[in-house]
């Protein structure tokens, strides 16, 4: 099992710094479409559509949504302001985490999740194309790595140190100790890539951004277990052996794209 | 401080009186037509005030001032009496239910024509459109445009001051036709132009082949754009006012100082001046003033800003004075009788209306860039600056809000009126409701939709303020 899982890790990540490092802007939103899109064929069964028809119908729509996009992606206006809806609607998840975590016998609608489902799949896709094409491959690959390392960091120092639980009946897994261990992890990741991706005197500024950035990744990894809970299920699909399905890959990464690029926006002002 | 303070006072007037000022249509005409009124509320959410009227309407004021709405009887939001239901909003016939939808923004319109009106008979302030030369190799250029050329007309249309200009070329820019520009040449020195037109003497047609320009959709930018330049008279090199706090009063200077000599070399006229400063961003140069019939020497230390051209250059808070006679000539005042005033008011809205549907329609295609939708910030900013600039440009911005807020509750996305609005025409059409399902999901597509114009709006503030 531990192989396996080493094994389709490995793999993957060579083919992500491949696709991020070497396709041209077009390919790269291909390339993610590649992930979105069977991400979304996960997130409808989280909605409560069952039916295969219903869940082609759902990825479908989305695929829709992210091509109307697609030529806006070069509009500051429409990347930051879509960025600054999703960053209000992940703080609206937070509160709805929240209540879930009060309240766990009572379920969202599957209307509200379906939609909120476009907050996961289309603005993290909208944001990380954005990214590619106006910041670079480099910053793209950055962030990739720094919701890694927050990982990293919050698995040693969860088992180092967890005590105390961040969210018992959404994911007991997780601790307050993880989340400062990804934190001190992020610290020290984002100093080093402002050096090497040369952000100058306004480090202090993209040093906040990756800390704020890691706050929402665990909101996103902790939304997308409420919603598994919800639905009784362990792993979002099957797709990825010894890993679940797509959607437990880049759950974090779904909040974190956006509030990654707003924050970039904003410091270059 | 007091600034921002200023804003946030105009901001909330401003949407506390337009808000009102919709809500009351629907309010009215819903009463008109024997609905049963059960709330009339400003601002969303938690009621800071209310009060029962005799009239058995609650009225409230609450705390997000970003709205309002007007609560009537109705079946589908909860138990209603039999004897009442005759009273309900569902059970009215289409055209009643059309007819209270629409006074929301009919009666936007309507308090623009009354604030434009009210301007027009006070009369509204300008600079009249007296021209310079063009700038080298640009559409003004090529459209025979002269030095001295007075601007009386665009496409047929009569532009008094310059930013009548203004607005019509950027309207006429987006017919993508050679824009006709009729002027009154040589006018530096002052002429009748009241006669002129009258008589139709001495009249010229310039044009401005504006089919495959860019960037002519900003009022501000679209001189620019072709290359046409409002006329800068010589002044002389006095100072007329000095900002608090700029690089001028830092150095001593004060209004009647008269620039005599810089860095050793005579400053003619103001230009020259300006020029000087331009060329010293934050470098310090010597300057000879003469006050009150004595010379000074003093040192003056510009600061620093970008130009649009994303050059260094210096500026020092300080404006000439312009003599009175000279300002005189260039001023004018646009001023109706009171019957012409309302004509030419209910043309106004219908123009500025018409721009705002076409920007927003070229936006949607994509020709003109998201950049142009402003949201909250912008307006609370522009609120405070109208309000400072006096009665005449706050009640012209109430009117731009108003007429706005009509033509974009307009727009038929579910949630709004005109959403609203298309769900009845569809009940006309088909001869009966639209299915509940199909109600709920254009509502939701209704509200993302929303949701995302407002984060674009509001990103567009912030970088504006912060850029």
């Amino acid at each position: 099992m531990l192989r396996q899982r080493i094994l389709t890790a490995a793999i993957l990540a060579l083919l992500v710094v491949w696709v991020v490092l070497k396709l041209p802007t077009t390919g790269f939103g291909l390339a993610l479409l590649a992930v979105i899109l069977p991400a979304a064929w996960e997130w409808a069964r989280l909605a409560g559509l069952d039916g295969t028809r219903d869940r082609l119908l759902y990825g479908g729509g989305v695929l829709a949504l992210i091509l109307a996009c697609w030529p806006l992606v070069g509009s500051t206006a429409f990347v930051g302001g879509l960025s600054a809806t999703v960053v209000a609607g992940w703080c609206c998840a937070l509160i709805w985490l929240w209540r879930y975590a009060e309240r766990p016998d009572r379920l969202s609608r599957p209307m509200t999740v379906a939609g909120a489902g476009l907050m996961v799949l289309v603005a993290p896709w909208v944001a990380l194309v954005a990214l590619r094409g106006e910041f670079g491959a480099r910053y793209v690959l950055f962030l990739l790595l720094l919701v890694w390392v927050a990982d990293i960091g919050a698995y040693f120092a969860g088992r180092r140190w967890g005590r105390r639980k961040l969210a018992r009946t959404i994911s007991p897994g997780k601790t307050w100790e993880g989340v400062w261990g990804a934190t001190a992890a992020v610290l020290a990741f984002a100093l080093a890539g402002a050096a090497v991706l040369g952000v100058g005197v306004r480090w202090p500024w993209f040093v906040a951004i990756c800390l704020v950035t890691v706050g929402f990744s665990i909101v996103g990894d902790l939304f997308e277990s409420m919603m598994k809970r919800q639905c009784g299920l362990k792993d979002s699909g099957s797709l990825l052996p010894g890993h679940g399905g797509v959607l437990d890959r880049v759950d974090s990464l779904t909040a974190a794209a956006p509030v990654f690029v707003l924050g970039l926006y904003g410091m270059r002002g | 401080m007091t600034n921002s303070l200023i804003s946030l006072l105009a901001f909330i007037v401003t949407l506390g009186v337009l808000i009102t000022v919709h809500e009351f249509g629907h309010f009215w005409v819903a009463r008109r037509l024997g609905v049963k009124v059960l709330r009339f509320s400003v601002g969303f959410g938690r009621p800071l005030w209310r009060r029962r009227g005799r009239d058995g309407v609650e009225y409230v004021v609450a705390a997000l001032p970003l709205g309002g709405y007007v609560k009537m009887l109705d079946e589908r939001e909860g138990e209603v009496a039999p004897a009442e239901a005759p009273r309900a909003f569902n059970r009215q016939p289409v055209g009643s239910r059309i007819a209270i939808v629409l006074a929301g923004p009919l009666c936007n319109f309507l308090f623009a024509i009354v604030a434009y009106s009210l301007m027009f008979v006070i009369g509204v302030p300008g600079i009249r459109p007296l021209l310079d030369e063009p700038k080298p190799g640009s559409l003004a250029a090529a459209g025979g445009f002269r030095k001295g050329d007075l601007v009386v007309a665009v496409d047929g249309k009569p532009t008094p001051t310059l930013s009548a200009v203004m607005l019509a070329l950027v309207e006429r820019a987006m017919a993508e036709e050679v824009i006709r520009v009729e002027v009154l040449p040589e006018c530096e020195v002052g002429c009748e132009a009241e006669r002129a037109v009258e008589e139709r003497s001495g009249l010229r047609t310039r044009t401005l082949d504006t089919r495959d320009a860019q960037g002519l959709a900003d009022m501000a930018m679209v001189f620019d754009g072709v290359g046409l330049t409002a006329w800068r008279p010589v002044l002389p090199a006095v100072i007329g006012q000095v900002a608090p706090g700029g690089a001028a009063e830092r150095a001593g200077l004060q209004a009647g100082d008269r620039i005599v000599q810089a860095q050793g070399e005579p400053v003619a006229d103001w230009r020259r001046w300006r020029d000087l400063i331009e060329l010293h961003p934050d470098q310090p140069f010597r300057v000879r003033i003469e006050r009150d019939g004595v010379e000074h020497e003093l040192e003056l230390v510009p600061d620093a800003r970008e130009n649009e051209q994303g050059r260094r250059i210096g500026f020092i808070g300080a404006v000439a004075e312009v003599p009175e006679d000279l300002a005189r000539s260039l001023r004018v005042v646009v001023r109706y009788g009171p019957l012409q005033a309302v004509g030419a008011a209910v043309g106004k809205t219908w123009d500025m209306s018409l721009l705002t549907l076409r920007m927003l329609g070229r936006m949607l295609v994509g020709k003109a860039s998201l950049d142009n939708l402003s949201g909250p910030l912008t307006i609370a900013q522009f609120a405070g600056q109208a309000a400072h600039a006096g009665v005449m440009a706050f009640l012209s911005m109430l009117a731009l809000v108003s007429l706005s807020l009509g033509v974009l509750n307009l727009l038929p996305v579910p949630v709004l009126d005109g959403g609203h609005l298309l769900y009845y025409l569809i009940e006309l059409a088909k001869g009966s409701p639209l299915s509940e399902a199909a109600q709920n999901l254009g509502q939701q597509v209704g509200i993302a939709v929303l949701l995302l114009l407002m984060g674009i709006a509001l990103f567009n503030d912030f970088s504006r303020l912060l850029g």
